[in-house]
């Protein structure tokens, strides 16, 4: 009997040798995914390997992908990292370094923009991911508004100057009051929810004071006088211009004002713009809004990449198709379905431009977009500075008090997480 | 021998309850003395009362003390209330009540997640249909869940809404089990509705309405879903309430054992209460 | 003669006004249930258009409800829901029949088994996922279920320890003279007569389990979410979709409204531990 086990088991292991390689990865259920889905074909027939996505909700994949990096053999091959976790996997020692295999195979990373590279890509000097797509953040706004003659005529009236595209955090402020004073609409539609919502936001105010939350070496810089004035400036906005329950909205509730038409502006990510620009979905405002950097220069970058866990068993045929998927010829051709380019090559191709001629103003969004800061405990620190943000906005605390106090919780957890002393 | 065969009976109940309560339980408290961390998933170091004490320094913290001890009592006193007076209401003879019985035993049987979900539909500041309602009489709707000053009691309102329809009938109940004769004593001696219930009704029914304290209590200290489909503990940290606060501690802080030392002492909140009223409704006579 | 009248007059104003508040509590709960089935009912785009509108009606959110991850819930909610009570009544009725007849453990299980009633979830959820992460019991129906019986268990012995006291005890001595075993009594004697509280407990189970929230989202995964799962990642995922989102309530509910009724008598006397009949 136990002969006739090893004879099977023989024959299995013999079988499944000569069987195909198959790679598994845990996906996302976005559009970004799909697309790749549709392209998959073709890399099978290049190199006789099979993928297979396992898609899913957001809110599911850190803590499937994490059991699966603390497994002795992960059941997934590749995987896209979110760049909220781009800090914590590589320094838990659960991901590939993966500069052994650029090399290997001559891929060529110049066409990376370096603030891609940055969120996704290198950690601590090491190179753990490749960028996969971006979702930065920037300024959706309503162009009609801006040309209005009446409007026009009242802003020169009030501030002697002309209406336009503001270009610093303090126009924009007051441009956005201005609007909900005049122009029958919230000045801009703030997802200002606890959390993720309303830190992501606040960021870019920060980023766009020409602040930041800590220097290179961890040090807090989040209550200098321009961090404390970005958000004297965010209270400002949404307690004089914001939509009515601002304080309690989220990314949906933003899309949903912006697409009725109430708001002149959001501040959100720039993959907003095509949605909003949808004459089927949003036929009020359809062809009247248009994307620019976040007034300052610096946004927040947002953005995935792609990674090898530490424990794959297939990590060559990983490599193989993250070679194939960042390639030219595929990345141009994700680019003109839809795809979030992270790179120069395809943010300027020509036939991509003419389909997406917003995609210039998406370059220099992420040639200036920033990161928040990315280690062990990203997601406390969005739940932190979330809610000091949020008692600001309430009335609760002052500017001063709550900036100082959202600095101390981000020293905590830098201390937390053995950055500083 | 008879004793034996009472324990065999009961035996596999309290395996099943010694492996998936009792074990967590005692785990709990290891964890709540450790430094366990999700990056750091180990028991030792042991930390002692580390985390007991940093929780009673944490401002955050004793504010979720603060707001989940007047929300309790804000809810179970609104639901006791109004609970009282649906149950007066449907004890007195009347056409039609099994109509309103079915319908009033209705919203304690959704879950707490779809009475939320309903309400955030009702109580939307632009689509919702209170906000529509309000603004055709004039009245401009407050900012139900995004106004730090409404928050709290906007969800008080939503979870009273779905507790008293469970109040009001185990105090009909409790009506309905009352013995007749004091009420017809009271009757005869020419009592009003009013001093008939203030002084016969309400003392008989005195255990009934213990109990339904100290259930509703325990039920609103572990308030969660409420929190995590409405307001996610803001505007700011408004309705930042205990359970919720613990959970967050837990997979955004990542610290299980500084999460399972504050959910200890949610527990000790519990068992105060729970006591004091035990010792107030049915201990003096 | 005119008192009696008088009398007459006071009492049929007394029920007037009784029907008239209990006709506005009445309102007071079912306006929000009526107006979320509305909303359930018509296309998504018009059910939150303002004013509000009354057609066309349709039936199409609840089969897109159920075609999406929610159908895949409401499976999940039924075997999880349906398994922790066909798992846990019978080990439920031994151990409250032991409690009754043979006063096993005493006033310490007792009361350890009443106490299990307070604890927050939270105090238990974090540990058992702690467990499970190890056991590798997440994201599967087996270690749901188990984290179920937590609560259920305790809930549904102690309300068949208040049956079984409840019946004579004739029966089962009689049975006994006759020379039958202790298990044979159960089986043959004591469970057939109480089969209304089998009922009643193993229905209230399952209306505890259908409805349970945090053990759900902590230990499940996308391959066994539940309804309150499903339900409230219906709202962060589709922000406005408040057709659809109306529809999941809606579906969530009926099946629970339908037990209940069948357990009417029952559900005070449940729900209370007893303490009210």
């Amino acid at each position: 009997m136990k002969a006739f086990k090893w004879l099977l088991a023989a024959v299995l292991v013999l079988g499944m040798a000569q069987a195909q390689v198959v790679l598994r990865a845990l996906m996302e259920d976005v559009p970004e995914t799909h697309i790749i889905q549709k392209l998959l074909p073709d890399f099978e027939k290049k190199t006789g390997i099979k993928v297979e996505f396992e898609t899913v909700q957001y809110g599911a994949m850190h803590d499937k992908l994490v059991s699966q990096l603390l497994a002795p053999e992960s059941s997934y091959d590749f995987l896209e990292v979110d760049f909220l976790w781009a800090g914590e996997f590589p320094a838990a020692g659960w991901l590939e370094p993966l500069e052994p295999y650029v090399e290997k195979s001559g891929f060529d990373l110049s066409p990376y923009l370096p603030s891609m590279l940055d969120l996704v890509g290198y950690y601590k000097g090491k190179l753990y991911m490749v960028p996969m797509y971006n979702y930065a953040m920037g300024l959706i706004y309503r162009t009609d508004l801006l040309e209005d003659p009446q409007l026009k005529a009242k802003y020169r009236e009030l501030y002697g100057k002309d209406l336009g595209l503001p270009q610093t955090l303090a126009d924009y402020v007051q441009t956005s009051i201005f609007m909900k004073k005049y122009a029958g609409v919230a000045g801009a539609a703030m997802q200002g929810q606890r959390g993720d919502p309303n830190f992501m936001e606040f960021s870019n105010y920060v980023f766009g004071n020409g602040g930041d939350f800590a220097d290179g070496s961890w040090h807090v810089t989040l209550d200098s006088p321009t961090g404390e004035q970005a958000l004297d400036y965010y209270v400002k906005n949404i307690r004089q211009a914001a939509q009515k329950g601002a304080l309690n909205a989220n990314l949906d509730d933003t899309y949903r004002e912006m697409c009725e038409g109430r708001a002149w502006s959001m501040i959100t990510y720039w993959w907003m713009l095509p949605q909003i620009n949808d004459s089927a979905k949003c036929p009020k405002v359809a062809g009247k809004v248009n994307l620019a950097v976040m007034p300052g220069s610096h946004g927040v970058n947002g953005g995935w990449g792609w990674a090898i866990p530490r424990n794959s068993a297939n990590k060559e045929a990983a490599w193989k198709f993250i070679e194939w998927v960042e390639s030219p010829e595929i990345i141009k051709k994700r680019a003109l379905m839809g795809h979030a380019p992270t790179r120069r090559d395809a943010l300027t191709d020509p036939d991509v431009l003419a389909k997406y001629p917003y995609y210039s103003a998406v370059l220099k969004i992420l040639e200036g977009a920033k990161k928040v800061p990315i280690f062990a405990y990203t997601a406390e620190m969005e739940d932190v500075i979330g809610r000091e943000v949020s008692q600001a906005a309430a009335g609760q605390k002052d500017v001063k008090a709550a900036i100082h106090d959202a600095a101390k919780g981000l020293y905590g957890l830098f201390k937390k997480a053995g950055l500083v002393k | 021998m008879r004793a034996r065969v009472g324990v065999l009976f009961a035996s596999p109940g309290v395996l099943v309850l010694a492996g998936v309560v009792a074990f967590p339980l005692v785990y709990a408290l290891l964890l709540s003395f450790s430094s366990y961390t999700f990056l750091k998933p180990t028991l030792t170091p042991f930390v002692g009362l580390t985390h007991y004490v940093e929780a009673f320094h944490d401002p955050y913290f004793l504010n979720a003390v603060k707001l989940t001890t007047l929300y309790a009592f804000l809810t179970v006193g609104m639901s006791l209330l109004v609970g009282l007076s649906i149950a007066v209401l449907l004890f007195q003879p009347a056409p039609g009540k099994e109509l309103y019985y079915a319908v009033i035993s209705i919203p304690m049987l959704i879950a707490p997640v779809g009475v939320a979900l309903i309400w955030k539909m009702i109580l939307h500041p632009e689509l919702g249909i209170v906000t529509y309602i309000l603004s055709r009489l004039g009245m401009n709707a407050p900012d139900f869940f995004g106004d730090p000053h409404y928050a709290l009691f906007t969800l008080a309102l939503v979870d009273t809404w779905q507790q008293v329809s469970f109040v009001a009938l185990v105090l009909l109940a409790g009506l309905r089990s009352l013995p007749k004769e004091p009420l017809e004593a009271a009757l005869v001696d020419g009592a009003s509705f009013f001093q008939r219930f203030r002084l016969v009704t309400l003392p008989l029914l005195r255990p009934v309405i213990g109990v339904v304290l100290i259930l509703q209590t325990i039920a609103e200290l572990r308030t969660y879903d409420l929190v995590y489909v409405l307001t996610r503990g803001g505007p700011g940290a408004a309705t930042d309430l205990l359970a919720y606060f613990i959970y967050r501690k837990a997979f955004l802080g990542l610290d299980l054992g500084g999460a399972s030392a504050l959910a200890y002492l949610l527990l000790f909140l519990t068992l105060g209460l729970v006591i004091f009223y035990y010792r107030r409704v049915f201990q003096e006579s | 003669m005119g008192e009696e009248s008088v009398m007459r007059k006071q009492r049929v104003l007394a029920t007037w006004i009784t029907t008239g508040f209990l006709v506005l509590v009445t309102l007071y709960f079912l306006l929000p249930l009526l107006w979320t089935l509305r909303t359930a009912l018509l296309p998504e785009g018009r059910a939150y258009a303002l004013p509000p509108e009354w057609g066309p009606w349709t039936l199409a959110n609840f089969a897109a409800v159920l075609e999406g991850s929610f159908g895949k819930a409401f499976k999940n909610s039924l075997i999880v829901a349906g398994s922790t009570v066909l798992v846990g009544l019978p080990i439920s009725a031994m151990l409250g029949f032991a409690m009754a007849r043979y006063k096993t453990g005493g006033e310490p299980l007792r009361f350890s088994v009443l106490a299990t009633q307070m604890l927050p979830p939270i105090v238990l959820a974090l540990p058992l996922f702690a467990l499970f992460r190890a056991l590798g019991l997440t994201d599967t129906y087996a270690g749901l279920v188990l984290a179920y019986l937590a609560f259920t268990l305790p809930f549904m012995s102690w309300l068949l320890m208040g049956f079984f006291q409840g019946l004579p005890k004739e029966l089962e001595e009689a049975a006994f003279v006759d020379g039958a075993t202790p298990m044979v009594v159960f089986t043959k004697v004591v469970l057939p007569l109480s089969a209304p509280g089998l009922f009643a407990a193993g229905v209230l189970g399952f209306i505890l389990a259908w409805n349970e929230f945090l053990f759900a989202i902590l230990l499940t995964g996308r391959d066994t979410q539940t309804i309150p799962v499903a339900l409230a990642s219906l709202m962060t995922q589709r922000g406005v979709l408040f057709a659809r989102v109306a529809a999941g309530v809606v579906l969530s509910v009926l099946p629970v409204m339908f037990l209940a009724r069948v357990v009417d008598r029952y559900l005070v006397e449940g729900l209370t531990f007893g303490a009210i009949k």
